[in-house]
């Protein structure tokens, strides 16, 4: 288990992590999925200031490689050749593509895993024959994800709570990262089943969260949108403080993690911690801040 | 780590010794430890300004680590390298903010936020 949780992480990183796999633009049917042809794009970013000359390994003006795909006008169907309708030659590219990736990716980690054979008829049906392959290959990567996590998790309790705890954030985090939803073979993690349940919670809307402030959850705390404690300190009434529009209830496991962000040093403010660069600022500042935090959290949604 | 240790040392043992820095704060932010995460993160910005010192800007050393399977490793180096590779550290940091590995993934955005607002202006 413990090979396979390594042969998934340099798997991982190499599908996701290459600096130089160029990114098809959001706005585009692809927008955001990784294309491996070209040779990167963008020009300078003017956000970035720097007293030093940038690496320029980078080409300028180069472009992401979204139409670079061939999309045919005919395809081989058995011993036919079949025309394409209007539309048809991009799903069929699409599903195709869904599925090489899925099976890339599922590969990395069972090289031998093979999709279901099946004979296509149609257009249409090779289309769905991708998109199952596609689906069976997600089902088993999930698979081999979750027992990854799993490889972590010691059978026998843990002696010390600091250690459950250390062990169920690692597993609660794993599970986001790999999308998979159950650990096998260590029963004393059921103690924190409601936690590691509400950290897979999707982001939600912000009604949805002021919402479920009115009743208390297994799993969940009461979050302040505007940091309480820099808050306190600037002398914001109490009313404003812990009234209804600045309170949401979120995850425990992403409670304690927007806080960690709120009280570490961060290059963002100068080295300061982010509560202290709130520290004379106004509501609207901290509240734009704190919608922020829960957004890039995954808490809320966009 | 006193500054004259960190000058004696190779630019290699620079890169290891913020590796080994990143890999602790991840420990340290996983156990809520944010006291001890604010001693490595001074820690991390020594041998960050040591690099920066050094003929060239040594920084670029540091791109390798773009690579490194711990998130916090990652997301630290390319927050290192905004203004000496501006591009692909831009590149990399979205990509940790969409990876779905928190905590990371959450300050990597909000790094994305505040480069947009003109707040973080790496130097």
């Amino acid at each position: 288990l413990l090979d396979i949780e390594a042969k998934h992480r340099t798997a991982w990183h190499r599908s996701h992590f290459n600096p130089n796999q160029p990114r098809v633009p959001a706005g585009n049917p692809d927008g955001g999925q990784w294309t491996s042809a070209g040779g990167g794009g963008g020009t300078s970013d003017p956000r970035v200031v720097s007293d030093v000359t940038p690496d320029n390994a980078w080409k300028p003006g180069a472009r992401y490689a979204t139409d670079a795909r061939r999309v045919p006008a005919r395809v081989r169907i058995g011993k036919q050749s079949v025309e394409l309708e209007p539309g048809q030659a991009l799903r069929l590219v699409e599903a195709e593509a869904r599925a090489q990736d899925a099976i890339a990716r599922v590969r990395e980690l069972d090289p031998s895993w093979r999709p279901r054979p099946s004979a296509d008829e149609s257009v249409e049906g090779l289309i769905r024959t991708h998109e199952t392959v596609a689906q069976q290959a997600q089902a088993r990567f999930r698979e081999l994800a979750s027992l990854a996590v799993s490889s972590h998790v010691p059978r026998q309790r843990p002696p010390t709570a600091q250690e459950r705890h250390d062990i169920a954030r690692e597993v609660a985090r794993g599970l986001v990262k790999y999308g998979g939803h159950v650990i096998e073979g260590a029963s004393w993690l059921f103690e924190y089943d409601a936690l590691i349940e509400a950290y897979l919670d999707p982001p939600k809307t912000l009604d949805e969260l002021r919402q479920a402030v009115s009743t208390s959850k297994k799993g969940y705390d009461l979050h302040h949108i505007v940091e309480k404690t820099s808050a306190d300190e600037d002398g914001f009434p109490k009313s404003m403080i812990n009234g209804p529009d600045n309170l949401v209830r979120i995850p425990r496991f992403k409670h304690w993690e927007i806080t960690g962000w709120y009280m570490t040093k961060n290059e963002d403010y100068e080295w300061r911690r982010p509560r202290d660069y709130l520290r004379g600022k106004d509501w609207a500042e901290r509240t734009g801040v704190g919608l922020e935090a829960l957004i890039r959290h995954g808490v809320l949604k966009p | 780590m006193k500054r004259k240790n960190l000058q004696n040392m190779t630019v290699d043992q620079l890169v290891e010794r913020f590796t080994a820095i990143t890999l602790d704060q991840d420990r340290a932010l996983l156990r809520n430890e944010h006291a001890r995460f604010n001693r490595l993160f001074d820690e991390m910005e020594a041998v960050k300004q040591e690099l920066k010192d050094r003929a060239g800007d040594q920084r670029r050393a540091l791109l390798p680590l773009y690579d490194h399977p711990n998130a916090q490793v990652r997301l630290k180096a390319v927050k290192a390298t905004l203004a000496v590779a501006p591009e692909p550290a831009l590149r990399m940091l979205k990509a940790i903010a969409e990876s779905r590995e928190y905590p990371q993934a959450g300050e990597a955005g909000m790094s994305l936020y505040n480069l947009d607002r003109g707040i973080f202006k790496p130097t």
